[in-house]
């Protein structure tokens, strides 16, 4: 064979996969949502599989965790289904993969964008802890998923306990715990938590994720307030509120309430009650 | 005539060592040409390049320098090869294919349609007498047969030209002598052949020209009676029914006379005159048994050529 | 035609050979055992026999064409039985591509008497013919075509190196083109845009095998799209076809000592 027509062989037959690999990636993003399964889930017999190489495929499940997460985000899917498995078998291989524990915490636990199986991020950060006893992190992101995703307080103080009592720990986790005891929860310890969580995480999901909950705690607070505000008035006038408006003219508030977001908040007249706007993308 | 085998200052290195720096000339300038209906012998002591030059003529390897023709074409070229045929030293055929299978395969690989294919199988299986076994595989042939169904192989396509490497080796005396007669009879068919061998003898009963390769050089080259006709020592006169004395008296005082039983062996100088020799043996009523002349062997002619060649 | 005579020599070559009965009788114990052993769970029957039909047929299919694939050239220079078959007039091209297509062609009956064994078995559990059922067919091919990449690189390969490297790299190749997806997903996470470059390139270069992993889709008979199959047929037989290329340019260059 002759270069001219060894190159010409090779430049066209390289073209073709090249357009295949395109066609067939662009088939698999457009299917339809068919049932996912992962093939191989359990993490203990790939481990058994990977022949030490647990490390890596450790590495490579984690990516695709990530990956996975990022994808149905782009397409809008609000379901995970998978997630669980791909974090739980990373963490299998590796268990000290940390960073893959606090990204399994938030989103495996999360109800709008994320998997809603708090109880499995439970197990998935009990076992984290157990192999590394070391790291207070790993409670910490357990006491924040009882907390908050189960509103489990006793739990979520002894967790949180159990971590301060670690050296390096800081020092709020065990004030957070009292006070917790004490109190129950809180929409400032809430804060607090979310604060904390958006201050310390360098991955960027998780930080936007953090601040759409601290939004929606301000905005929760923002309605507690406004409710108090329209029921005041409705007592004074001793007729009911049919729009914020009053509020406003009535020198309780400098000009319409507009949520964190920039949407205005409403009132449902008929409930006198003060809700997010239809259009509103904060939280719920 | 025409030229149906020419290599033109072919030469062939091998890259050795461990780096593949060192490099091993294993055929160093040859010049050759094998002419229409020859048989012709390519000898050489082992490892002198017999083989590879075969190699390079199947287009097995490729020449570093020179070029190597068959036919008019270059060796490379495919469409040769359906002129030609092939037995490989110590040939090896594939075992798990029985003997029919085998053959029709290769004939398979000829532009020959099904029946052609078929005629040619049963011709040679017949001709190298191997048609008995043909139903059994390859792995339960002997030597012997392996060597027939080899040269089945070789000429299944009638070739104009055949190659053999080492067609003798390993053959029993039977063997050999087959194999030799059959190349004979394929000179009388009107093809050309070609063989290497490390064996004088085989060379001397058969071959038109020769060429003799010493570590990958050329050494010597031309027609078997030409070679040695240059070289004829002496005549060995062998007489009986004459006394030594007579004997002398004809023949002079020089040369040496053996006795041996009832005769005599006389070496007489072959520039001497035969002639008076033999009318003197007849006047004396002696009888004349035989006039060999004695050309130098094969054997020393080729030893003298190595020598000369290492110096 | 003369590759048809080499590729016909080469399946006679193949279903004479041990090493493939071992290996089939090995896929049927290990499929009759698991069933046995499995704990089969009711009303999924005919899932787990697609799947494991399926994945039986790949992961052997996988090792006979790798381990039989580095010998059909290997076998021929060792024994010097190529010495007289490049005496006769076929080119070098056409050798590589006869080999090629016998050993596809063993492979081909494999996978037709694998896919008629599932077949089988769904019919005797099911009694009907169902829509889903074509696609059984499908993903059949697929993985034909993967075991035909397969072979293609370990020709490769076994046309310039001895027979366990061969292998050797053979089966890396394959475990890398499994993983192949994952380059992607590397880039995406990496943050140095030549690392991203390298692994974009990479991708397209790597085999990717991921585009051959329909069997669990399939055993679930869930519909996908006939263009899929049809997409990784193609880039199966693409890049073969361009392998073969490669191992025919290096063929072609060696000298037969």
């Amino acid at each position: 064979m002759s270069w001219i027509v060894t190159i010409c062989l090779v430049s066209a037959l390289s073209s073709g996969i090249y357009f295949a690999q395109q066609a067939i990636d662009a088939k698999s993003a457009s299917l339809p949502e068919a049932e996912e399964r992962l093939y191989l889930s359990s993490g203990h017999l790939l481990k058994k599989l990977a022949l030490g190489h647990s490390g890596i495929l450790a590495d490579i499940y984690w990516m695709r965790a990530v990956q996975y997460y990022g994808t149905k985000r782009v397409k809008g899917s609000r379901d995970f289904p998978l997630l669980g498995d791909l974090i739980e078998i990373a963490t299998i291989l590796d268990p000290h993969l940390l960073e893959a524990y606090r990204f399994g915490a938030i989103f495996l636990s999360e109800p709008d964008w994320g998997a809603r199986q708090p109880e499995r991020a439970v197990k998935i950060l009990l076992r984290g802890a157990e192999s590394n006893p070391e790291h207070w992190q790993l409670l910490r992101d357990l006491g924040f998923v009882y907390y908050w995703y189960l509103r489990d307080y006793q739990k979520a103080a002894e967790v949180f306990l159990q971590g301060s009592k670690n050296a390096t720990a800081p020092v709020w986790m065990r004030t957070f715990a009292a006070d917790l005891l004490a109190r129950g929860g809180s929409r400032a310890s809430a804060r607090f938590l979310w604060q904390e969580l958006y201050e310390t995480t360098q991955d960027e999901r998780m930080r936007k994720n953090a601040l759409e909950n601290l939004i929606k705690l301000a905005a929760e607070e923002d309605l507690e307030t406004l409710q108090s505000l329209v029921d005041r008035l409705a007592q004074k006038s001793g007729r009911s509120v049919h729009s914020l408006n009053e509020l406003v003219s009535a020198g309780l508030l400098k000009s319409y309430p507009l949520d964190p977001k920039g949407f205005p908040y409403t009132l449902e007249a008929a409930a006198g009650k003060v809700v997010l706007s239809e259009e509103s993308t904060v939280r719920r | 005539m025409s030229t149906v085998i020419s290599a033109r200052g072919l030469s062939k290195s091998f890259r050795s060592g461990f780096w593949k720096t060192k490099s091993v000339a294993a055929l160093q300038d040859l010049h050759l040409e094998v002419q229409e209906n020859e048989i012709f012998g390519y000898l050489g002591p082992n490892g002198a390049g017999k083989s590879t030059t075969l190699k390079l003529l199947m287009s097995l390897i490729y020449p570093s320098q020179g070029q190597v023709e068959i036919l008019g074409k270059p060796a490379s070229d495919v469409s040769v090869r359906r002129h030609i045929g092939y037995l490989p030293e110590n040939p090896y055929f594939y075992e798990y294919l029985t003997a029919e299978e085998f053959l029709s395969y290769y004939a398979g690989l000829f532009d020959f349609d099904a029946s052609q294919t078929k005629a040619r199988v049963e011709r040679f299986l017949k001709l190298t007498g191997v048609y008995d076994a043909r139903k059994l595989q390859l792995r339960k042939f002997s030597k012997g047969m392996i060597q027939r169904i080899g040269i089945a192989q070789a000429l299944i396509n009638d070739p104009k030209v055949v190659f053999l490497d080492e067609p003798m080796s390993g053959l029993d005396p039977i063997g050999r002598r087959e194999v030799r007669d059959l190349i004979l009879e394929l000179k009388k068919e009107g093809r050309t052949v070609f063989f290497s061998t490390h064996i004088l003898n085989d060379v001397e009963t058969t071959c038109d020209r020769v060429a003799i390769l010493d570590r990958g050089r050329l050494v010597g080259s031309g027609r078997l009676t030409e070679l040695f006709s240059k070289e004829v020592r002496h005549v060995e006169v062998v007489v009986s029914n004459i006394s030594l004395a007579q004997l002398r008296q004809v023949a002079g005082n020089e040369v040496p006379i053996h006795p041996s039983g009832v005769t005599y062996l006389l070496e007489i100088d072959r520039n001497a005159a035969l002639g008076k020799l033999v009318s003197g043996i007849e006047q004396a009523a002696g009888t004349l048994v035989s006039v060999t002349p004695v050309r130098q062997t094969m054997e020393e002619y080729f030893f003298a050529l190595l020598q000369k060649s290492s110096n | 035609m003369k590759v048809l005579s080499i590729a016909r020599n080469t399946f006679k070559e193949c279903v004479r050979d041990k090493v493939l009965y071992n290996l089939v009788v090995f896929a049927i114990l290990i499929i009759i055992s698991s069933l046995l052993l499995g704990g089969i769970t009711i009303g999924d029957v005919e899932q787990i026999i697609v799947n494991l039909g399926l994945s039986t047929l790949s992961i052997f299919g996988t090792l006979i064409s790798i381990f039989i694939g580095i010998q059909l050239v290997y076998k021929e220079i060792d024994r010097k039985t190529i010495y007289s078959l490049l005496s006769k007039p076929v080119s070098r091209a056409e050798f590589i591509i006869g080999k090629f297509l016998g050993l596809s062609w063993t492979l081909a009956v494999n996978v037709a008497v694998m896919l008629a064994g599932i077949y089988g078995a769904i019919l005797y559990l099911r009694h009907s013919v169902e829509l889903g059922d074509f696609q059984i067919l499908l993903a059949g091919l697929v993985i034909l075509v993967e075991l035909m990449l397969v072979i293609a690189i370990a020709l490769f390969f076994s046309t310039f190196s001895t027979p366990a490297l061969s292998a050797l790299f053979t089966f890396c190749l394959y475990v890398l083109g499994h993983f192949n997806p994952d380059i992607r997903h590397f880039a995406a996470y990496s943050s140095s845009s030549s690392v991203r470059a390298l692994c974009g390139v990479l991708y397209y270069v790597v085999p990717n095998f991921g585009n051959f992993g329909l069997i669990s889709a399939t055993a679930h008979g869930k519909p996908l799209a006939k263009q899929l199959y049809l997409y990784s047929f193609s880039y199966g037989l693409l890049y073969s076809a361009i392998v073969l290329v490669l191992a025919i340019v290096i063929f072609q260059k060696r000298n037969f000592k």
